[in-house]
């Protein structure tokens, strides 16, 4: 497998040797003579799949070529990611770049089966949708600071639902205890239906949870929305706080970019990085990712991979300091 | 007469002609990917759902809906032709639909799967369409606790569903448990048994396990017998339809299942699987002569496959009053509905009323489409039963793998299901039931992760589980049931049944 994957590495570049250095131009009009796939490493039906999809219906019109959407699921999401760190840097494979399968799964699911760093090519930072903190009506929490202070008078009582160990939801609680000096208790389970329906029926006290799947059970007063995980208050619920204003700094957000294989060629980079900022810019898209509660958060290659080495360093801090593990 | 108000807006949406028109797309694909070995509803949806974006939201959201109830009924067709069950929820029609297709019955067993099916169909929909909201409350009320209790009910109930030896149903039980385990641990995030193979973090597929536990070693076992001893059971078929006297034998064990596959459809988790194992024990414990379960039954038959499509449209109900889904197939709907600007949520009642009882009369409307389609199809799935088998089986084979393949995407899962066709052809000649082992397989994960949860949320406290009514009550049948499996006079009647 390495091997075969080697020798098409360096195929690969052989090949390309001598087209990019004598017509850097030709080669750059010419790279897509093929379909191209985007593998996701998440069911269909989730935000990543989403997301994939919305960039898939545009690029085509870009690229002249079919662009095609496969889902490869597993670990996270990092079975994928390995798929993509031993592709072809031809710029036929690329990968929907997530927070699970590109930053937190390969920190613990898949630990040292590929560098989430070294092993990718950043190509452009699509959207971030932030968390936000809800918890069960039967409390009667004025802010985060009165919750932190219930939960420092009551340690190990209240209990928070994820969606599993090293998820973002997770992560994100296990941030807010270790910031907040507070003990809470971590219930995981299996997919984020279920942590919904618990926090509903009050199985659990509180849970962090993205926009969408959040703001319906806000809306019909099943949860109440305490903070949000975002940088600063988000623009459409201005009298919810952000949880920075009291634990300086923390912020956790979900985000999902386009990359591609190591050593992928530079213009092909630059390529799809204007035509991903191009689409979207174009309304239909900005649209539906409103409805997917996702804020457009683009930019160059640079800015996503730096955007994205600091997510991974601040991920490996968390979860060495908060001895989260898993296989 | 909020309900007549509400479902005259439900049919006025179901019934125009585009909507009438995306609704038998849907059911007719249901019914072909059922029939398909293998190729879910998931892969089918999940290829549809770009397909959808054009389409108006209702219209998308009731063809989705119809591929996924079309496939329950579908699954059954090759459960009784060829002991593939082409759903999971379908592994149980196996059992007795396969041994009435072996005397000659085919065409009977189909005929009480569809209209059980539509009987079924018809009540679950009613349901929703009356007492969703409650319903969804009610689900609500069980917690880890009464969960786990739940699944010990189950387990234990899974041992008269063997027929044979009880020793030999507790190990399949058993094994199905341990095989459960492979995977991440919900607690703890460690991978067990997955031997450092990243496909293995996430477990064992069950469409994977039932493809080739039941699917591939029948082959393997037709193959074996000689090609005159082969073809017997396919020429001598009669009654192409069930009489009056089946449909009288078949109408309580209808009526039970599809009281048993609601109940169950309701809570997040089990749905058709596990309603389908339950009615199907529940009848086997209430007859008269149970050893001629297993042996072509048509009662086998009628029940589970009642039990799997109530609780197919059943399970629609924490999705349309919550938002939650509570099965993979669900999951995706949501997604559906979010591409379409939809959120779901416990408001989607008052804010879209169009959409949820265009759903709820649409499924009706389904139900009644996949019965006229299924039973003239009877006469043509039966003739298929006398095509040579030299040319059905690989046929079989490569729809099962593409089935197997298309679950993940992945050729890794299409290795599984030969170890576990393997696996299964040991386990004819050892004269072992495969059935035990997927229920243990099923429940066994799900009982054990609600066993920690009950203690994580009880902070280590084991009383939970009788000081919670649901839980206390659901134990108590299950000590009920040990009680009467362990008394002498039955262990007699059972060892007499396993000699015959």
């Amino acid at each position: 497998m390495t091997i075969d994957a080697k020798r098409r590495h360096l195929i690969a570049s052989l090949s390309a040797l001598p087209l990019a250095a004598a017509l850097p131009a030709w080669a750059q009009e010419k790279y897509p003579s093929k379909p191209v796939k985007i593998l996701v490493g998440f069911p269909p039906g989730g935000g990543a799949d989403a997301m994939a999809r919305l960039v898939a219906a545009k690029l085509p019109e870009k690229l002249g070529q079919p662009v095609i959407v496969e889902n490869k699921t597993g670990a996270t999401g990092t079975i994928c990611s390995d798929l993509v760190a031993k592709a072809a840097p031809d710029g036929y494979t690329l990968q929907l770049a997530h927070i699970n399968s590109n930053a937190i799964g390969p920190l613990l699911v898949s630990k040292g089966r590929f560098d989430p760093i070294n092993d990718f090519t950043p190509i452009a930072l699509i959207g971030i949708t932030p968390q936000m903190l809800c918890h069960h009506p039967k409390y009667k929490f004025a802010d985060v600071p009165d919750l932190i202070k219930y939960a420092k008078a009551n340690p190990g009582k209240l209990s928070f639902a994820s969606s599993g160990v090293g998820s973002i939801q997770h992560i994100a609680g296990e941030a807010f205890k270790l910031q907040a000096g507070v003990d809470m208790l971590h219930v995981p389970f299996k997919g984020t239906g279920d942590a919904i329906a618990a926090l509903i029926a009050g199985d659990v006290d509180m849970t962090f949870s993205s926009t969408g799947s959040a703001m319906p059970q806000v809306n019909a007063g099943k949860w109440k929305l305490l903070a949000v995980c975002s940088p600063r208050r988000l623009p459409a619920f201005p009298n919810v706080p952000a949880v920075t204003e009291t634990l300086p700094g923390y912020e956790i957000s979900t985000w999902y970019g386009l990359a591609g294989p190591a050593r992928l060629p530079k213009e092909i980079v630059a390529r799809l990085n204007a035509d991903v900022q191009a689409i979207l810019k174009q309304p239909d898209v900005a649209k539906r990712l409103q409805d997917l509660d996702a804020e457009v958060s683009s930019g160059t290659p640079e800015q996503f991979a730096t955007f994205w080495k600091k997510e991974i360093e601040k991920y490996q801090k968390l979860i060495t300091a908060a001895r989260i593990e898993a296989a | 007469m909020d309900l007549l108000n509400n479902l005259a807006l439900g049919f006025g949406v179901a019934l125009t002609l585009s909507n009438i028109m995306y609704c038998f797309i849907g059911v007719l694909l249901g019914t072909l990917i059922g029939v398909l070995p293998g190729i879910g509803p998931i892969a089918t949806i999940s290829m549809l759902l770009p397909a959808t974006f054009v389409l108006p939201p209702v219209s998308a959201l009731i063809m989705l809906a119809g591929i996924y109830y079309g496939a329950q009924y579908g699954g059954s067709t090759t459960a009784i032709l060829v002991n593939l069950p082409g759903e999971v929820s379908s592994v149980v029609t196996c059992l007795d639909g396969y041994q009435m297709a072996r005397q000659g019955n085919a065409g009977k067993a189909l005929g009480v799967a569809a209209l059980g099916s539509f009987f079924a169909g018809s009540v679950a929909t009613f349901l929703i369409a009356g007492f969703a909201p409650p319903l969804a409350e009610l689900a609500l009320k069980f917690g880890p606790a009464d969960y786990f209790s739940l699944m010990v009910l189950g387990l234990i109930a899974a041992v008269v569903l063997a027929h044979g030896s009880v020793v030999k149903a507790v190990a399949m039980i058993v094994l199905g448990l341990l095989l459960g385990l492979v995977g991440t641990d919900v607690n703890s995030g460690v991978a067990r048994y997955s031997f450092g193979l990243p496909e293995l973090i996430d477990g064992l597929g069950i469409g994977t396990i039932a493809m080739g536990m039941f699917g591939f070693s029948e082959i393997v076992r037709n193959l074996e017998q000689g090609e005159e001893e082969r073809e017997v059971f396919t020429k001598s078929i009669t009654g192409l339809l069930p009489n009056l006297q089946d449909l009288k034998q078949c109408a309580w064990p209808t009526i039970r299942g599809t009281i048993l596959g609601s109940m169950l459809g309701i809570l997040p988790g089990g749905g058709p699987v596990l309603g389908s194992f339950s009615a199907y024990t529940l009848e086997k414990k209430l007859a008269k002569d149970p050893s001629r379960f297993g042996k072509g039954a048509i009662e086998g038959v009628a029940a589970p496959e009642s039990a799997n499509n109530a609780a197919a449209q059943t399970s629609f109900i924490p999705l349309l009053t919550l938002g939650i889904p509570s099965n993979p197939t669900m999951a995706l709907m949501i997604g559906a509905m979010i591409i379409h600007g939809i959120q779901p949520g416990p408001q989607i009642m008052t804010a879209r009323p169009d959409l949820f009882w265009g759903m709820i009369a649409s499924m009706w409307v389904g139900n009644l489409m996949l019965v006229v389609l299924n039973l003239p199809l009877i006469g043509m799935w039966v003739k298929l039963l006398t095509v040579k088998y030299d040319y059905l089986f690989p046929a079989i084979l490569i729809f099962c793998c593409i089935g197997v393949y298309s679950i993940s995407n992945a050729s890794y899962d299409v290795l599984l299901a030969a170890l576990f066709g393997f696996i299964g052809y040991s386990f004819i000649k050892l004269e072992v039931e495969p059935a035990p082992l997927l229920l243990g397989f099923v429940l066994g994960p799900m009982m054990e992760e609600n066993l920690r949860r009950a203690l994580l949320l009880s902070r280590g406290d084991p009383a939970v589980f009788v000081t919670r009514p649901i839980s206390l009550t659901l134990l108590v049948i299950a000590t009920f049931l040990v009680i009467l499996v362990a008394a002498p006079s039955i262990k007699k009647r059972r060892e007499e049944a396993f000699q015959e």
